[in-house]
C-alpha cells in the first residue's frame, strides 16, 4: 500500500479544527430553539450560491470584456481601479442601501450621505489609476525620446 | 518536525466521462498559490483576530460568576470590540480577493475524484458558506438590520467556532502549498513578458491584484476605523457612526422614546431604590445633592463604535455601602425599560469600586437618550451593559 507522510503538526491542526467545527455544528442544534437550523442551512446555502453563481462569474465576465475590448496598456490600470474601487463599493453599496430605512429607535447610525463619500473614494480611486496611466506614458515617451538610456547606466542590482 | 507516516486510504475513484466540451476552463497566469497564499495568510490572521476578540466580547455578556470581567484596562472593550468590527469589514474585501483567487479551482474536472476529494471540497463548501455568511451577518448587525429569523448573537458565536474549525483544517490541508506560494516571489519577481502572460497579455500583474486589492482593503480600512479613533472621523466616509455625533456629543443606540421611559424618567414620583440589608430610596432631588465623583471613561459598543467621554455623578459603592452591602456585593441595576434583555445588568469584582451613577456627560445634565436622570458607566464594559434610566438597583 503506497503511504503518504503528514508532519503531526499538521494532524494536530487538522484535529483542532475538525474538533472546533464540530462543536460548533453540535451547539448550534443543541441550541435550535435560538439557531434555527433549517433557516440558517438556507442562508449558508444562499451565500454560497450569491458568490458562486452571480458575484464571481459577473466579475470574469467583467475581467473578459476588458481583455477583449482594452488595449493592454489601459487596462492594467483599469484593472487595478476596478479591482480596488470594486472592493470599497462592496461595503459603500450596503451603506447607501440602508441609509434612511433605520428608524428613529437609534440616533446617529448611517447620518452620513454615504452616495457621495462613495463617489469621493471612487474618484480618489480614479484619479491614482490615472496618475499611473499617465506616469507610464510620459516614461514611454522619455524611452522613445532616449532610446539608448539603459545603455548609459549600470545595471541596477549593481 | 518528523513527518508521520500515514497509510494511504484505497482510493475509491469516481468515474466521470471526460470533460464536456462547455465546461468552463480559466486560464489566469495572476491567479495561483502566490496571490492565494498571501492574501489567505492575512484574512486568517483577520479570522483570528475577530474571533479572539469575538470571545471576549461573549465573555463581557456571559461573564463566569468566580470571574467577573476586569476594571483594568478601562479601554480593554473599546480596544477589542473595535478591533472586531474594523478587522471583520476589511475582512470583507479580503474574502471578496481570496475567493477570486481560487475560483478556478472550483471548476475543476472531474468535480469530485474521490471520496477524500470530495471530503476536501465539502470542507471548503463549509469554509467559504461560513466566512461569507459571517461577514455578511456581521455588517447586516452593525446596520441593525435583522431579516433572519435566528437570534443573532448565538448564530454569530456558533458559527464562529464552525468557521475557525474549517479553517483549520483547510490549513492542516493545504500546508504544502501555502508554504510553495508564499515561497513564491511576487514583489521582486521580474516583469511578466507578453509569452508568459497568458490570456490576458500585459494586463494586471500579480504584484498588481496584490497591490490594488491592498489599497482597497486599506480604504475600507481607512473609511470606518474613525468610528473607533475619534480624531480619524473626518476621514470615516464609511463608517456606520460617527463616535462625536449625537445628542452631548456621543452617539445614542436606543432613544428613551424606543425604550418608552420619557414619561416615567420625567415623572415627579421617580424614584431610585437601592435593595440590600437596608432599603434606600432617593427622589430626583436627593439624588442630585448626592456628593458626586468625576471620570473619564469611554462608551464602547458591541457594533465597534467608541468614544471616551466625561462623566459626574455617585459613586455606585457608596450607595452600596449605605444599603449594607461592600465591595465584594454582587450589583444589579435595572432599568426603566421593561422586556428588554438589556435592561438589567449585574456589576460586581473590580468594576464596582470604580462604576459611577452618572448625573451629567460632558458637562451638562445628562440627556434623555443618555438615560436621564441616571445611568450606569464602567470601565471596560460593553456599552448596552452600561445600562440607562436606572430605577431599582439590587445589592447581593
Amino acid at each position: 500500500m503506497p503511504a503518504t507522510s503528514v508532519s503531526r503538526g499538521r494532524l494536530l491542526i487538522g484535529a483542532i479544527g475538525t474538533a472546533m467545527l464540530g462543536y460548533g455544528v453540535v451547539r448550534i442544534f443543541t441550541d435550535a430553539k435560538d439557531t434555527k437550523p433549517v433557516a440558517l442551512a438556507k442562508w449558508l446555502l444562499a451565500a454560497l450560491l450569491v458568490h458562486d453563481v452571480l458575484i464571481a462569474p459577473a466579475v470574469l465576465g467583467v475581467g473578459w470584456l476588458l481583455v477583449r475590448f482594452v488595449p493592454p496598456r489601459a487596462r492594467r490600470y483599469l484593472q487595478a481601479g476596478l479591482i480596488c474601487g470594486g472592493l470599497v463599493s462592496a461595503l459603500g453599496v450596503l451603506l447607501i442601501w440602508r441609509q434612511g430605512k433605520v428608524g428613529a429607535a437609534s440616533l446617529a447610525l448611517l447620518q452620513q450621505d454615504y452616495r457621495r463619500n462613495l463617489l469621493i473614494l471612487l474618484a480618489l480611486v480614479a484619479a491614482g489609476c490615472l496618475a499611473g496611466y499617465l506616469a507610464e506614458l510620459f516614461r514611454l515617451s522619455e524611452r522613445l525620446r532616449w532610446p539608448n538610456w539603459r545603455k548609459t547606466r549600470p545595471p541596477a542590482d549593481q | 518536525m518528523r513527518p508521520l507516516v500515514l497509510p494511504r486510504p484505497a482510493a475509491r475513484r469516481v468515474r466521470w466521462p471526460e470533460r464536456p466540451p462547455h465546461w468552463p476552463v480559466l486560464r489566469s497566469t495572476v491567479r495561483g498559490p502566490a496571490v492565494t497564499a498571501r492574501i489567505g495568510r492575512l484574512l486568517g490572521i483577520g479570522f483570528g483576530i475577530c474571533f479572539v476578540t469575538g470571545l471576549l466580547s461573549h465573555y463581557q455578556y456571559h461573564p463566569w460568576q468566580w470571574l467577573p470581567v476586569p476594571a483594568a484596562p478601562y479601554w480593554g472593550y473599546r480596544l477589542t470590540q473595535g478591533l472586531h468590527v474594523i478587522t471583520g469589514l476589511c475582512c470583507i474585501p479580503l474574502l471578496l480577493v481570496k475567493l477570486w483567487s481560487v475560483f478556478h479551482r472550483l471548476l475543476v474536472w472531474p468535480p469530485v475524484r474521490s471520496l477524500r476529494h470530495a471530503a476536501e471540497r465539502g470542507s471548503i463548501a463549509i469554509l467559504v458558506a461560513a466566512s461569507a455568511f459571517q461577514l455578511v451577518t456581521g455588517l447586516l448587525n452593525i446596520l441593525q438590520y435583522y431579516p433572519w429569523p435566528w437570534g443573532f448573537v448565538a448564530v454569530h458565536y456558533w458559527m464562529s467556532w464552525v468557521l475557525v474549525g474549517s479553517l483549520l483544517l483547510h490549513v492542516a490541508v493545504q500546508l504544502p502549498a501555502i508554504r510553495s506560494g508564499l515561497a513564491e516571489r511576487v514583489w521582486r519577481a521580474p516583469r511578466q513578458t507578453p509569452d508568459e502572460s497568458g490570456p490576458g497579455p500585459q494586463g494586471l500583474s500579480r504584484r498588481g491584484v496584490l497591490l490594488a486589492g491592498g489599497a482597497g482593503i486599506a480604504l475600507v480600512g481607512a473609511g470606518t476605523v474613525g468610528q473607533v479613533i475619534p480624531a480619524l472621523q473626518p476621514v470615516a466616509l464609511l463608517a456606520p457612526r460617527q463616535p462625536r455625533r449625537g445628542p452631548l456629543g456621543v452617539p445614542v443606540n436606543r432613544t428613551a422614546q424606543a425604550a418608552g421611559v420619557i414619561r416615567q424618567a420625567q415623572s415627579p414620583q421617580y424614584r431610585l431604590s437601592v435593595h440590600g440589608p437596608r432599603l434606600i430610596v432617593l427622589t430626583l432631588s436627593e439624588l442630585e445633592s448626592e456628593p458626586t465623583v468625576q471620570t473619564e471613561l469611554p462608551i464602547a459598543c458591541v457594533e465597534g463604535w467608541s468614544i471616551q467621554a466625561h462623566w459626574r455623578g455617585i459613586r455606585l459603592l457608596d450607595l452600596v455601602r449605605r444599603a449594607g452591602g461592600d465591595a465584594s456585593s454582587r450589583v444589579t441595576v435595572h432599568s426603566l425599560e421593561r422586556g428588554s434583555a438589556y435592561s438589567s445588568s449585574v456589576i460586581s469584582g473590580s468594576q464596582l469600586p470604580h462604576a459611577v451613577l452618572a448625573t451629567h456627560l460632558n458637562g451638562s445634565r445628562i440627556d434623555i437618550d443618555h438615560g436621564y436622570p441616571i445611568r450606569l458607566i464602567a470601565p471596560d464594559r460593553a456599552g448596552v451593559l452600561q445600562t440607562k434610566w436606572l430605577t431599582r438597583i439590587d445589592v447581593a
